[in-house]
């Protein structure tokens, strides 16, 4: 106790000297790196705030570099980098107003490793850590990189959505905490989105309109005037035609321009929502639209969500359907996928339409654990899928900001079970 | 008191047949210094033993065996009371580069010419609880993207020219066009099988005709043979030309239950009995034996 | 009150079992036996898939045919036993037929007509022992312990079938070849025949074999019997087939399809452990209310699965419902029947039976087709409360 307590006031002893007034301002931020190690070294955990975890470069290759953006332009007073054992010799620290072109703060070529803590003077709304030679073997790794200094500021027009798909069995809110989709609705109500996003098979077995006023409507329903809604092949079983029960159920929501794929803005983002069920070959009505949307688009973000995953290291594998979606959407700079279908939760690392890992392709999601019974990954684990998680249910909670966004994966009793770091928007 | 005695001489002397039975090497032992296969040499037949379950030649044991250019692929099952089947996807050498676990027992498995695209089926069997119900599963497995399709049933199909929606399809029997796309399946649904043509880069396929089963496309990509139910209730193996949609029924009038192989551009083969067959695949001739005591036949 | 008005089973002790040696001698034959017979059963899909490369379609095409089958030679068998009063030589030709088949399907080679031609003689021993074995059961016991001794037979059978396929897959693990399961799986048969053969005793009747040349006629002429029959057979009728309520399970669960084959292991279980309690329970409480308990545990089974119930809920009350109805049945009709065509009037019961949950197959497929899953599980399971109050009649 006594212990800890030292330790406490040695690290505020340690943040104290000369700029009082300058706040920690990168922590938390959406942060990339020019490579990681491995996927647990990520960019996010120089930032993180905690001392434990870390980024780490490539090994064996220089230049590397590191870049937070602090959601906003800042005066920048202190700069405090804690390097692991693969430190740099020869590093710069730099800044930069719109990421692209940069400003040398700081500069050293006899890098020691430790606490680097700098007192720089600048301004702009991203801060890079630049290292162009190694002091080791190995790559570059930071414990924490933080700034300090005002501005910055929140991002603005930060807000959250939820997300699942595969929701509704045949059970109702008068179950209570025995229905699995009232559990996932009760936590909705306490994340309190500004949306809530639906990817496909909401109700089962059929999704007939009967079956959405039994079961869906009771628990789900009661956030059906901020829910934007996407169809799956269950809704497609409804004998009354195909999506007939969804489109009666969800009315104009489903459909705001008549058909069951759409569009809508909010904040700095674009959100598309598509319909697997109906065809998305290349030069389908739906993809046509899909890239008109999208050249019409003037907001900074893009996320879009549909049913059937491409990538999948789920029971169903991969399925081709929604690869010429996925290739105009990456084209486009998509930053977010979110699927369902698979009774999982996996999280990939951004990945361009063939597989290849990138940063500048969309990281995409498969959050089918809204209520219905999980399945199993019994084959192979796809090479960019980082975290896989099934047996429970939850809802993918989103934070959105002008430039960036974050996630968690809450199950329904209130864990976190899965946290997606600040990314930059492309 | 007599009657123990006999029922204990009974258990000693069939539980010493039934354990000598079983633990008796009976299956001989691969052939040593046998594993002369090249699957990148075009033009050999290759078969798989009945006794031992060795491609012929190799010392690579599989249930169904299939190979093009380079590529082979080999379901391995798996008994047991939840039974499951190994993909194994084969180098030329017929080294495992790959394996893929999939639920069920292993029953189709094919590669296309160009050796890239590698499709299997397996069978997912209830038990005797439920009268032999059974569904089958059909994956793909690009080797060039390495994405794995666990099973097509998901896939866009177009049945009278409109899009069909049914939680029951299921395919089986796929054989690839030299584009390395376009495919050709069976595919069941209400009681009913259908030949399909599928196409994988556009992900999408659409009913071609009724009762067509386990479709092999020709080397040229003209013809299909396939096996169709007859009256009797027993297959017979006819050839679909794609140009004029003409049906010839082949010579071969046993029930034959294979997934057929093109020999030449006017020859195919499958197991029948315990032996492998080549028979015209223009309705002239007869069946011909190709290699007995043998199953899975393909040609590199 | 009892069905054969005998007050004996109340003398039935708490703590002994006393089993008759009849009894646990066919417990032991039919134990033995369903380890030979489910060693096949587990890897016949292998063998024919694998081994022969024959499609399952082409054999599960068949099975319709192996039902009429067993239920036609049940009724011949039956009416032999009794018109020659030796109901061991029947049963045992039942079992000989069965064992022989062990041998015959390695030897039928890869013809699929002659595979479907054992597998139906397989079918046909069993369909001609089935009733004779019951009915030496029924006369081996007091009437009053009816109930134990059929809980005892049912529990050792059951177990029988639950190790069948441990040992197929033993098999087939250590040797890698199908032909030794059927060769391990023929010796067991053989076995289980001597056993048979060995302990078994014949039980006749000292009344003289009926001249009778219509028994069914004759025999539903009885009103209790007939009774019996038309309830047993009524309840059939709205009996959900196993494989509905597993694949409903299945499907609420979420189950992967591979999976299925576990699901009968766990009401097979249940049945194992609840036969012997329920049948002793019948003697004492009485048939009748052990009969009703059970299909209430049915009626309880159709309102989990409408309301997609966990599994652990669904399977021991499915195996509650086999261990409350299946040998109690047995231990209730046994008294009723007259001497001498005590095994026809078993075969009888048996057979329409059998035809009419056959015939509930094809109603709920029907029902689940146009309606779903639920509809038809309400109205089975209002069926079978109707019944019941129909059974009252003849408690």
């Amino acid at each position: 106790m006594a212990l800890l307590a030292a330790g406490m006031l040695l690290q505020i002893g340690q943040a104290a000297p000369g700029h009082a007034a300058d706040g920690l301002i990168s922590q938390g931020r959406p942060a990339i790196a020019s490579s990681v190690e491995d996927a647990t070294l990520t960019a996010d955990k120089a930032v993180d705030g905690a001392a434990t975890t870390r980024w780490a470069s490539a090994e064996g290759a220089d230049p590397q570099w590191i870049r937070v953006d602090l959601g906003g332009q800042a005066t920048i007073s202190r700069v405090r980098l804690s390097w692991e054992v693969a430190h740099a010799k020869a590093y710069r620290v730099q800044v930069s107003a719109d990421g692209t072109s940069w400003t040398t703060l700081y500069s050293t070529s006899s890098g020691d490793g430790g606490v680097d803590d700098l007192s720089v003077s600048g301004s702009g709304r991203h801060v890079r850590v630049y290292g162009t030679a190694r002091a080791t073997p190995y790559g570059y790794s930071l414990w924490e990189l933080e700034v300090y200094g005002k501005g910055g500021g929140d991002g603005g027009g930060s807000f959250v959505v939820a997300a699942a798909g595969d929701i509704a069995g045949t059970c109702d809110a008068g179950d209570g905490t025995a229905c699995a989709h009232e559990r996932t609705a009760r936590l909705v109500e306490s994340i309190d989105p500004v949306y809530v996003l639906t990817m496909g098979d909401n109700q089962y077995d059929d999704g007939r309109l009967s079956e959405y006023r039994s079961y869906y409507a009771t628990t789900w329903g009661r956030f059906k005037h901020k829910t934007r809604p996407t169809p799956g092949n269950h809704e497609y079983y409804d004998p009354a035609g195909g999506a007939a029960g969804y489109k009666a159920y969800f009315g104009s929501v489903a459909t705001p321009a008549g058909k069951t794929y759409y569009s809508f803005d909010h904040g700095n983002w674009h959100f598309v929502a598509l319909d697997s069920e109906q065809s998305m070959s290349a030069g389908s009505a739906q993809v046509t639209w899909l890239k008109n949307d999208l050249a019409r688009n003037t907001r900074g973000c893009v996320a879009a969500y549909w049913h059937h995953p491409l990538f999948n290291s789920g029971s169903k594998g991969y399925n081709p359907v929604s690869l010429p979606a996925w290739r105009a959407l990456h084209a486009a700079g998509a930053d977010l996928i979110l699927n369902g279908h698979d009774h999982v939760y996996e999280r990939f690392r951004p990945q361009d339409p063939d597989g290849r890992a990138t940063p500048a392709g969309p990281l995409a999601v498969t959050a089918g654990l809204g209520g219905a019974d999980t399945y199993t990954f019994e084959h192979e684990v796809h090479p960019n899928s980082l975290v896989r998680l099934t047996g429970l249910h939850g809802v993918l909670k989103l934070t959105l900001s002008d430039t960036g966004f974050s996630g968690q994966l809450v199950q329904d009793d209130g864990r976190v079970r899965d946290t997606i770091p600040a990314t930059a928007c492309h | 008191m007599r009657r123990g005695v006999i029922l204990l001489v009974a258990v000693l002397v069939l539980g010493g047949g039934a354990a000598g039975y079983t633990l008796w090497p009976d299956r001989p032992a691969p052939a040593a210094g046998g594993s002369a296969v090249d699957l990148a040499r075009p033009g050999r037949l290759l078969v798989r033993d009945l006794a031992t379950g060795l491609v012929r030649g190799s010392r690579t044991r599989c249930d169904r065996f299939a190979a093009a250019r380079g590529t082979g692929v080999c379901l391995v099952a798996r008994p047991g009371a939840v039974p499951t089947t190994h993909a194994l996807v084969l180098d030329r050498a017929m080294r495992p580069t790959r394996r893929v676990t999939l639920a069920g027992i292993p029953s189709r498995a094919r590669v296309s010419g160009s050796g890239r695209m590698i499709s299997w089926t397996v069978f997912v069997t209830g038990d005797s609880y439920n009268g032999g119900a059974f569904s089958t599963r059909t994956g793909l497995l690009d080797t060039r993207t390495g994405n794995v399709t666990v099973s097509i049933e998901e896939i866009p199909l177009l049945k009278d020219g409109r899009r069909y929606h049914s939680a029951d399809v299921n395919y089986w029997g796929v054989t690839f066009a030299p584009d390395d796309s376009r495919f050709y399946a069976t595919v069941a649904t209400r009681g009913k099988t259908y030949l399909v043509e599928g196409d994988y880069a556009r992900w999408q396929a659409r009913v071609l005709r009724e009762n067509a089963e386990c479709p092999s496309l020709s080397p040229d990509g003209g013809r299909l043979v396939y096996k169709k139910r007859t009256p009797s209730g027993a297959w017979r193996l006819h050839a679909l030309d794609l140009a004029t949609h003409r049906e010839t029924p082949l010579a071969e009038t046993a029930d034959v239950d294979d997934q057929v192989a093109w020999l030449d551009a006017g020859t195919v083969m499958y197991g029948k009995g315990r032996d492998v067959w080549a028979v015209p695949a223009d309705g002239s001739g007869g069946p011909r034996l190709l290699a007995t005591e043998a199953s899975s036949p393909t040609l590199t | 009150m009892y069905i054969s008005g005998v007050k004996s089973g109340v003398k039935v002790s708490r703590l002994g079992l006393a089993v008759p040696a009849n009894v646990l001698a066919l417990g032991t034959v039919n134990l033995v036996t369903d380890v030979s017979s489910e060693m096949v059963t587990a890897v016949l899909p292998f063998y024919l898939v694998l081994s022969l490369g024959l499609s399952p379609l082409a054999f599960g095409l068949v099975d319709g045919l192996y039902v009429g089958v067993t239920a036609v030679l049940r009724l011949a068998g039956a009416r032999l036993a009794d018109r020659l009063q030796r109901r061991k030589l029947v049963a045992g030709l039942g079992y000989a037929l069965s064992a022989a088949c062990r041998l015959a399907l390695p030897a039928a080679g890869g013809s699929a007509a002659l595979i479907g031609a054992v597998v139906a003689a397989d079918r046909a021993g069993k369909g001609l022992r089935t009733a004779p074995r019951d009915a030496l059961i029924s006369l081996s016991a007091d009437p009053g312990r009816l109930g134990q001794a059929f809980g005892v037979h049912r529990a050792m059978d059951t177990t029988g079938a639950l190790l069948g396929p441990l040992a197929a897959f033993a098999v087939l693990g250590a040797s890698g070849a199908y032909d030794a399961v059927f060769v391990v799986s023929f010796a067991v048969a053989l076995l289980g025949l001597l056993v048979f053969v060995l302990y078994v005793r014949d039980r006749r009747e000292v009344a003289p074999p009926r001249a009778s040349s219509r028994p069914a006629r004759a025999l539903l002429g009885d009103a209790r019997f007939r009774r019996l029959c038309l309830t047993a057979c009524a309840l059939g009728l709205v009996t959900v087939s196993d494989a509905f309520v597993y694949l409903l399970l299945q499907r609420n669960a979420g189950l992967a399809t591979e999976h299925l084959p576990l699901l009968p292991l766990g009401t097979a279980a249940a049945y194992v452990l609840l036969a012997v309690p329920l049948g002793r329970l019948a003697d004492r409480l009485g048939r009748g209310a052990v009969f009703v308990l059970g299909h209430l545990a049915l009626v309880a089974v159709y309102g989990a699965l409408a309301a997609s119930g966990p599994f652990w809920l669904v399977l021991p009350l499915l195996g509650l419902f086999y261990a409350a109805t299946d040998g109690v049945l047995m231990a209730a009709a046994g008294p009723l029947l007259p001497a001498g065509s005590r095994t026809s009037g078993l075969a009888l019961l048996q057979t329409g039976q059998a035809l009419a949950r056959m015939f509930s197959s094809v109603l709920y497929g029907a029902a689940w087709a146009a309606f779903g899953p639920v509809p038809g599980l309400i109205a089975m399971g209002a069926g079978v409360l109707a019944c019941l109050s129909l059974w009252r009649e003849v408690r």
